[in-house]
């Protein structure tokens, strides 16, 4: 019996030998790039740079206090309104037109209703070809050959509709786009939870004459619902780091007025000017702070009071 | 009913959504025809018109456009605070996206891989703690770290080298874990007790007879990873400007002043030539990076 237990204890013993020995070097890798990076951002949003000793000194809480105030003199072209109304314009846009058609287009090829399978590709194209690609063709479109178009059919003068002058017409091709290019991760993943509803559940409805709409909402929907809530809340975490689009189109040209979030820290990131991370630190703190109650918050009211199966 | 089967009542909503679908597919497609037409087109023919097709019979039209881009297009960046210039040539550019690519999908499936192994077949507290982790940093967003990382890569004086690359990406914080953790989770245990038995030690267990059991995931969320680092350029442009890779030359040709590589056509040739590669996989691919991805991960 002895002898079992210490065949069983040495056999254990190397199992946690080979554990530890695979685990330390993904976990050091998190320690150090995941823990300590971000441990040293949030200590870092409470100094400011020193350019003559080459050193970060301790300022309190006067960054956020900057911040706060809207325009932050050392942040370059920080302006809180302007970046604030088109990161909530944006994830709104984002929600109302592109995340519930993507509800009713997976319903579509989820059914194998004509073409679903051809749409399924199509709308999986933009994921596969580099948005830099598309933004290239993209533009050039609207920009060139949209106005010929619009003139020969419609009579209609377009100019200058994508260059920045007209705010209006930018900021729509620009939303437009975000929403155009986004569907296909969102239907094949809303598409592929709706698979796995039961065929008897779908025909038992279909039975009872339910009608399409019907079975979307009423069974489809609530019996997906932890994928929807999984996606929302990945939509509401990216609404401060997800908008490279502007960056795409735009580079480090576009205009204060269309400036968000994720473009702000993102383009001031590249400038590698270091007398400016403790701001971006800060800001991306509060953002932080933020983001986490809202998101959980979202997920426990979006778990609460969704659709239910019954 | 017909053959067992409850006849489709496809109603109104179907047909407005057929409507949507078809207006969707017309666009997109319409976009990428247009592109392929002005990549074939001289300066000329571009500038009398912007929306047809090129003049002259298909074997006329300019084929040679994707042999100068592929000559021509050129990275150009600098000067940089030392003075020096970055320079890339279409070949060089395309290595790189290989190495970054190629190797950064490898060691960021592989750190999901083995991290998911040792937390479903290890039973030890850390391994709940693991999984929970993975759970919350998933969950839990955290904005603006990004200066802290160069501070960080510039300190160990890894910023801008692949080396870099491959340590970041060797990160077991992802979605893929959880794919991974379903796998393992999911195969009996008989095998690895039977090799056990047989003698094979812990690390040939995992690498003989574990590991392969999951090839087919592996490959899966590889591909998916590659074409995804393939396709982006926000990383490349941070930390690894010295570099270049096809997709961050192609958001430089926008704003590059080069003679050859300033007109539409040769842009929009560039854009086109750089997409080939990763249509080609997927097109080859289709199935298995459209079929097997789900929410739970990757079905097998």
């Amino acid at each position: 019996m002895a002898k079992k237990e210490r065949a069983f204890s040495t056999e254990r013993k190397k199992e946690l030998i080979f554990y530890c020995l695979m685990f330390a070097l993904p976990v050091l890798q998190i320690l150090i790039f995941y823990f300590y990076v971000n441990f040293r951002s949030i200590a870092l949003a409470f100094t400011e740079y020193d350019v003559e000793s080459g050193k970060y000194f301790f300022v309190g809480v006067e960054n956020f206090i900057e911040i706060f105030k809207g325009v932050h003199p050392k942040m370059t072209n920080f302006n809180m309104n302007f970046i604030l109304s088109n990161t909530l314009l944006i994830f709104a846009m984002e929600l109302l037109f592109g995340f519930i058609p993507a509800i009713f287009f997976s319903y579509y090829i989820f059914k194998k209703y004509p073409l679903s399978g051809v749409f399924k590709v199509i709308l999986y194209t933009p994921h596969i070809v580099s948005t830099i690609i598309f933004v290239v063709i993209y533009r050039n479109f609207v920009e060139s050959a949209l106005p010929q178009i619009s003139e020969k059919l419609f009579g209609l003068e377009m100019q200058d509709v994508f260059n920045q002058v007209n705010a209006n017409s930018t900021r729509f091709f620009m939303i437009f786009f975000t929403i155009f290019i986004g569907f296909g991760t969102r239907v094949l993943l809303y598409s592929g939870a709706m698979s796995s509803i039961s065929e008897s559940v779908i025909e038992s409805g279909e039975l009872e004459g339910v009608k399409p709409l019907q079975e979307l909402v009423f069974i489809v929907v609530p019996l997906i619902w932890g994928t929807v809530v999984t996606f929302l809340v990945v939509c509401i975490v990216g609404i401060f780091s997800n908008q490279m689009t502007a960056y795409s189109f735009f580079g480090e040209g576009l205009d204060t007025k269309y400036y968000t979030f994720g473009y702000y820290l993102y383009y001031r990131a590249t400038k590698l000017d270091m007398t400016e991370y403790p701001y971006l630190s800060a800001l991306g703190l509060l953002m932080t702070l933020f983001a986490v109650p809202v998101t959980l918050c979202a997920r426990y009211l979006l778990n609460k009071y969704g659709p239910t199966t019954d | 009913m017909k053959n067992g089967k409850v006849k489709q009542n496809r109603g109104v909503l179907a047909w407005i959504l057929l409507f949507f679908l078809l207006l969707y597919s017309i666009i997109l497609v319409g976009l990428l025809v247009w592109a392929i037409f002005v990549s074939l087109k001289t300066p000329t023919m571009w500038d009398d018109d912007k929306v047809g097709m090129p003049v002259g019979a298909p074997w006329d039209w300019q084929w040679i456009n994707y042999i100068k881009v592929f000559k021509a297009f050129t990275f150009v960046e600098g000067p940089l605070a030392n003075g020096s210039y970055i320079q890339a040539s279409f070949l060089t550019m395309a290595v790189n996206s290989l190495l970054y690519a190629g190797g950064g999908a490898f060691v960021s499936t592989f750190a999901c891989c083995i991290g998911a192994y040792l937390t479903a077949r290890y039973k030890f507290k850390f391994s709940k703690v693991v999984y929970l982790f993975v759970v919350i940093a998933m969950v839990v967003p955290i904005i603006g770290s990004t200066p802290s990382m160069l501070l960080l890569l510039d300190r160990l004086g890894l910023y801008q080298t692949l080396f870099s690359v491959y340590i970041m990406k060797f990160n077991f914080l992802d979605m893929y874990f959880l794919v991974f953790f379903a796998v393992f989770d999911a195969l009996p245990k008989d095998y690895a007790e039977a090799s056990k038995i047989d003698g094979a030690s812990e690390f040939q267990i995992m690498f003989k007879i574990m590991l392969p059991l999951a090839l087919p995931t592996f490959a899966t969320v590889m591909l998916i990873k590659f074409i995804e680092l393939w396709n982006g350029y926000d990383f490349v442009l941070l930390y690894l400007r010295s570099y270049p890779t096809l997709s961050y030359g192609i958001y430089k040709l926008q704003k590059m002043n080069s003679p050859e590589m300033e007109h539409v056509t040769m842009r929009i040739s560039a854009s086109l030539l750089v997409a080939i590669p990763i249509l080609a996989l997927f097109i080859a691919f289709r199935n298995k990076i459209m079929g097997n991805v789900t929410m739970g991960g990757v079905k097998e």
